[in-house]
């Protein structure tokens, strides 16, 4: 093994920069040690990492290995860097590099501008189809981009996140709860939360204006994502979920003067829509039927505030929340179908009512 | 088209040839030697020379394990790889398999080929000698 790893580096790495001076300097051996890692997978490359130090025992080898910089040392700090941050696969590599050079050229770059990038890369690099082997991507990702700078608590979280979901005990399309903890226990500066929220929830857009609130439910805190959008009047308005108890009392209040009659559940879940005084103008709910699925029962939208698009506004801050779920079907009832068949719905023989596919 | 495809495989008596598009890294590196040396392009080569070593590298490795570790293809060069220039790409390719061998007597089998490897390469290209 010794001996492939050897030749690995000297015929492949070392050969081709001589050939080619302008090329020095970019190859190591924790490149060969990632990709072997990224071939045979982690639990299978950290053996045959193990394997190798064993190998490095015989002098002839580890005199070889040394005169071409790799030691147990590094091996050993290599594996020591997989069990506490993870692997840092090649598409994480390159999207961050990508980043950086880029913000080079545009240092005064606006928060705005740097999420959208962020966002632009993760899909390009197709980062999301390795959470699956690699769970730390998205998080690995973030730490070094937006949050590389400083705040050592933070990183230390991230760690700690990254930690727990390589043993399998977090999953990484459910971060919420220790994101929570992290609002509560550490001080975060605004450019912070602003990278957290999009770390958290992948569908926020760069230039939506979001922000991360926790809420008490019980003895539980919760995370909640407001979202701000502004109506065709002009005005601001905002998307979120009922903080307070009273605002569902509110809810069916609303739905009540609309002539809906609501019986709501512990099934059920809630999205409202508030204007900039914090006066609820409409909202949504719906019965949690399967993991991938859920029914609509009633969109209402407080007289005085129709026909300004809000409603429009609210579904689709619905289907961005609930494709961040992993809702695939939503249903609903067969009524004001004009609207509906405009949302995309439509009639089909499995479902009663109408239903829309989230792709 | 990459036409330096060739392999022999003794245990079925079989020839085979196959014409991949693509350019092999070395046709690549040979055909950007300049531009490689251009010292206002510095780092633009060191992050396609980051991604090609990667992507070979991982291919290389990715064959091994296919083998359960028991053959590697000796040497792993440059000219047997077809590597999307660009970083964000997928799809390398080995071109030959033919160059595989047992990796249970490593050391002095691969030290051998390794030899092999080197006056065969610098046939190819006589300016290595120097």
């Amino acid at each position: 093994m010794a001996e492939h790893f050897l030749s690995l580096y000297t015929d492949y790495i070392v050969r081709t920069e001589k050939k080619y001076p302008g090329l020095k300097n970019m190859s190591d051996w924790e490149v060969i040690f990632t990709a072997t890692l990224q071939a045979v997978k982690v639990k299978r490359g950290k053996k045959i990492l193990n394997q190798l130090k064993m190998d490095l025992n015989q002098r002839t080898l580890r005199m070889k290995f040394e005169s071409m910089g790799c030691t147990v040392d590094r091996i050993d700090r290599f594996l020591d860097d997989i069990e506490k941050f993870g692997v840092l696969t090649k598409p994480v590599v390159f999207a961050s590099l990508r980043f950086e050079r880029w913000l080079d050229l545009n240092p005064q770059a606006t928060l705005k501008a740097r999420a959208s990038i962020l966002q632009e890369l993760y899909q390009d690099y197709d980062l999301d189809s390795l959470m699956e082997e690699y769970p730390e991507t998205r998080v690995r990702f973030f730490m070094m981009t937006c949050f590389k700078e400083d705040n050592p608590n933070l990183l230390n979280e991230f760690q700690s996140i990254i930690l727990s979901m390589r043993d399998g005990l977090l999953s990484p399309w459910n971060l919420q709860e220790r994101i929570t903890q992290i609002q509560t226990n550490i001080i975060l500066s605004e450019e912070e939360k602003f990278y957290l929220a999009r770390m958290l929830f992948p569908h926020v857009d760069a230039a939506d204006y979001v922000e991360l609130v926790t809420t008490t439910h019980g003895e539980d805190n919760r995370l909640n994502l407001v979202f701000q959008t502004e109506g065709m009047d002009g005005q601001i308005y905002q998307i979120r979920p009922p903080f307070l108890p009273k605002e569902i009392g509110q809810f069916h209040s609303l739905l009540s003067e609309s002539s809906l009659s609501g019986t709501f559940t512990a099934q059920h879940d809630f999205l409202l829509l508030f204007n900039s005084r914090n006066r609820m103008v409409g909202g949504l709910y719906w019965k949690n039927l399967e993991n991938n699925r859920i029914h609509l029962e009633w969109v209402a939208i407080r007289e005085k505030y129709r026909n300004i698009s809000l409603s429009n506004r609210l579904m689709d801050d619905f289907y961005k929340r609930m494709k961040h779920r992993g809702v695939d079907i939503i249903t609903v009832g067969f009524y004001v179908e004009k609207f509906f068949f405009r949302q995309g719905f439509e009639i089909n023989k499995q479902y009663g009512g109408l239903v829309k596919r989230l792709k | 088209m990459v036409e330096n495809f060739g392999g022999y495989w003794p245990e079925y008596q079989l020839y085979t040839e196959e014409y991949i598009h693509g350019e092999t890294l070395t046709a690549y590196l040979d055909r950007n030697r300049d531009d490689i040396l251009d010292d206002s392009k510095v780092d633009r080569w060191q992050m396609r020379w980051l991604h090609f070593i990667w992507n070979g590298i991982q291919a290389y490795q990715d064959f091994w394990n296919r083998t359960e570790f028991k053959l590697s293809i000796q040497p792993p060069s440059p000219s047997n790889l077809v590597i999307p220039q660009h970083d964000y790409s997928t799809g390398t390719r080995l071109i030959s398999i033919s160059g595989r061998k047992p990796t249970e007597s490593m050391a002095e089998h691969f030290l051998s080929l390794y030899t092999d490897y080197i006056v065969r390469t610098e046939n190819k290209y006589p300016g290595l000698k120097n």
